[in-house]
């Protein structure tokens, strides 16, 4: 992950002349300040301003603000380091969000709008007056969006302020959300991270954000060709997030830089289908969570780094990786394989054995595996002919119930992974006698595990989530 | 990740560097870690590493921690590593999360340091320029003074005021929303 501060070549020196000796002692004298840092030693304000000024903006708004009243040395770090105003996780009244934007010189090191009651007093011409304070000026981390429109989806909130009203289509809807602030694509230089919520896009974008590293769009309209011009626009993109957005339906990926990357479908008409994957040489991580009903296709056409991939749904997710096609779990192409794959993390609703081996058989690099499963399945009964693995070291079963088909599912892994070193059953019962356990690891045959070195954790999972995330 | 990464270092192990602490002791890295400093990296671009590489700022105990801290973020990534902002989306970092569940293990051990050591490794990071550590240990400071009063903040790291009872008011004054 992206450092989040650009940084100028070492700073070796300090302007804070006669500051608190011992920071710049070496050698014995070093050993003699280290003694001394117990009886009373002022190390901290004997740091270059600059690491200071590192220290304050890494500090939420109010923190950092107060740091003046430390000592004369620190009366100026606050003004003169990057500013972070941090409002959706450190929120503060608008009034003081003003006062801060007024008095600082900037230039901003993060900015993120508001969430909940604190931006009610807060319109778009404001919102547009804060992106547009020179205290913001190069700023490196924005995360932008209209969330208080969210609220009204799930909550019963209070009613908001005629200011906000006046913005009021997408109040109970952020389906159809305001658009994006042109203001805050003025930073588009100096970005590493960004992160757009709730918001619509323009159709015609164009922008280039030659240092940003991340990016994530979350419940944003946005039209495909605004999008692939976005991604064209982000020459040294790591890490790419896109969830429950409208207005595509498909996505093409070529990127020198991306490493990994998440998605998940929207809601509406024009969601999400088709994932293509053309060229991306460093990505190692590819996760898609597939809703409820929502059909996918994740076409891979080059990517050899790939090593992690979810969330496979059994019945949902057409996979192209190269030249093996899989339906589902179903290998269509029985001879391709995947080498560069080593963590999977898949749903199949029905535990069956036969089918998680025949997909396996297309990995024959796989090191671990994490499966979500739902029903008992079939019995699993499998015999002498099933062969031994050879490289799976991590089985993680979420849905265990004890049932003869999970069970004898289990205990093959028990008893045929070799380098196998450990075995996690999240079961979903909020209550079970400890005896039950015991019972377990017997019928698993535990005692007689391939791998005499394997661990068996099985953990009651209390608020049993069938769409939680993957844990791989 | 791992496996990855001990390839990484084969294809490096013919290249390596010699550090030369403060204190005169010699530590050999690989040339993966050793260009996580950039101003190491800029010395070897320079071809100045020949003969060891004196580092007169850093003592060897220092030193030592700083290697280990950049043989693991060498080996665990290539590029840039290791923010630990708190402006992440919790779905984002579920992405990340298994690889970056061990590296952050580690950087966690990796701080259990005393605050002389920990100041110390700031101003290694800062002079060899390893932006990930710096980062790391920057943050740890301003954790631990995260939610304090100032007076709170001067007793723990012993920071004598000598602002006039005036001054400090009228800074109070100012930020008065700070104070709320």
């Amino acid at each position: 992950m992206p450092t989040a501060t650009s940084r100028l070549p070492p700073r070796r020196h300090s302007s804070a002349v006669g500051m608190v000796a011992g920071a710049k002692v070496k050698g014995k004298g070093r050993l003699r300040a280290e003694e001394e840092e117990g009886q009373g030693m002022d190390r901290i304000s004997g740091l270059p301003d600059a690491i200071l000024g590192d220290i304050v903006s890494l500090l939420p708004a109010k923190d950092s603000a107060r740091t003046q009243v430390l000592s004369s040395r620190w009366r100026c770090i606050w003004l003169s380091a990057p500013l972070n105003l941090d409002l959706r996780f450190h929120p503060i009244p608008f009034g003081a969000v003003t006062h801060i934007l007024s008095s600082h010189p900037g230039p901003g090191r993060r900015f993120s709008t508001p969430v909940g009651h604190y931006c009610y007093n807060l319109s778009a011409a404001n919102l547009d007056d804060c992106l547009l304070s020179p205290a913001l000026n190069n700023l490196q981390e924005l995360s932008f969006g209209y969330d208080v429109a969210c609220d009204g989806n799930w909550g019963n909130p209070p009613p908001l302020p005629a200011s906000v009203l006046r913005l009021s289509p997408w109040r109970w809807n952020w389906q159809d959300p305001p658009p994006l602030l042109t203001s805050a694509l003025r930073f588009s230089r100096t970005l590493r991270i960004a992160r757009f919520r709730v918001c619509r896009f323009p159709d015609e974008i164009n922008v280039h954000l030659p240092l940003l590293q991340e990016l994530g769009l979350s419940k944003v309209i946005i039209s495909e060709s605004s999008l692939q011009a976005l991604l064209a626009g982000c020459p040294a993109l790591q890490s790419l997030m896109l969830t429950d957005n409208n207005g595509y339906s498909s996505v093409h990926i070529a990127s020198p830089t991306l490493r990994s990357m998440y998605v998940a479908s929207g809601s509406r008409d024009i969601k999400l289908q088709r994932l293509i994957i053309e060229d991306a040489p460093c990505l190692e991580r590819l996760h898609d969570r597939a809703r409820h009903g929502e059909v996918m296709k994740i076409l891979v056409i080059s990517a050899p780094k790939l090593g992690t991939l979810g969330h496979l749904d059994d019945r949902l997710t057409t996979l192209q990786v190269g030249t093996a096609v899989f339906q589902g779990l179903r290998p269509v192409t029985m001879t391709a394989v995947v080498r560069s794959v080593k963590v999977i993390a898949l749903k199949n609703t029905k535990l069956s054995l036969d089918v998680i081996l025949n997909f396996m058989r297309c990995f024959p690099c796989l090191e671990e595996l994490n499966i979500r499963t739902i029903f008992g399945g079939k019995k699993n009964v499998w015999g002498p002919k099933y062969r031994n693995l050879r490289h799976l070291k991590k089985l993680v079963l979420i849905g265990y119930e004890g049932c003869e088909s999970h069970v004898n599912f289990v205990k093959f892994f028990v008893l045929k992974a070799r380098v196998l070193e450990s075995i996690r059953l999240e079961v979903p019962f909020t209550y079970i006698m400890s005896r039950w356990i015991g019972g377990q690891r017997k019928l698993l045959q535990f005692e007689k595990r391939a791998s005499r070195s394997a661990q068996l954790d099985i953990e009651l999972v209390r608020g049993y989530q069938t769409e939680a995330l993957l844990e791989a | 990740m791992a496996s990855a990464g001990s390839g990484d270092e084969k294809a490096a192990a013919a290249a390596m560097i010699t550090l030369i602490s403060s204190d005169n002791e010699k530590f050999e890295v690989t040339e993966a870690t050793a260009t996580l400093s950039q101003t190491i990296r800029h010395m070897i671009e320079d071809g100045c590493t020949d003969g060891g590489v004196p580092l007169p700022n850093v003592t060897s105990k220092i030193l030592a921690r700083v290697i280990e801290y950049c043989k693991k973020h060498a080996t665990a990534a290539a590029g840039e590593e290791g923010s630990s902002s708190s402006f992440s989306d919790a779905a984002f970092l579920e992405v990340d999360r298994a690889f970056l569940e061990e590296l952050e293990e580690f950087d966690d051990a990796f701080l259990e340091v005393d605050r002389a050591t920990l100041f110390d490794l700031i101003l290694a990071a800062n002079y060899l320029d390893i932006k990930g550590l710096l980062n790391l240990t920057c943050q740890k400071v301003a954790d631990s003074v995260k939610g304090k009063t100032p007076e709170q903040i001067r007793e723990m790291y012993n920071i004598v005021n000598d602002l006039t009872p005036e001054e400090e008011a009228e800074i109070r004054r100012e930020t008065q929303w700070a104070f709320e």
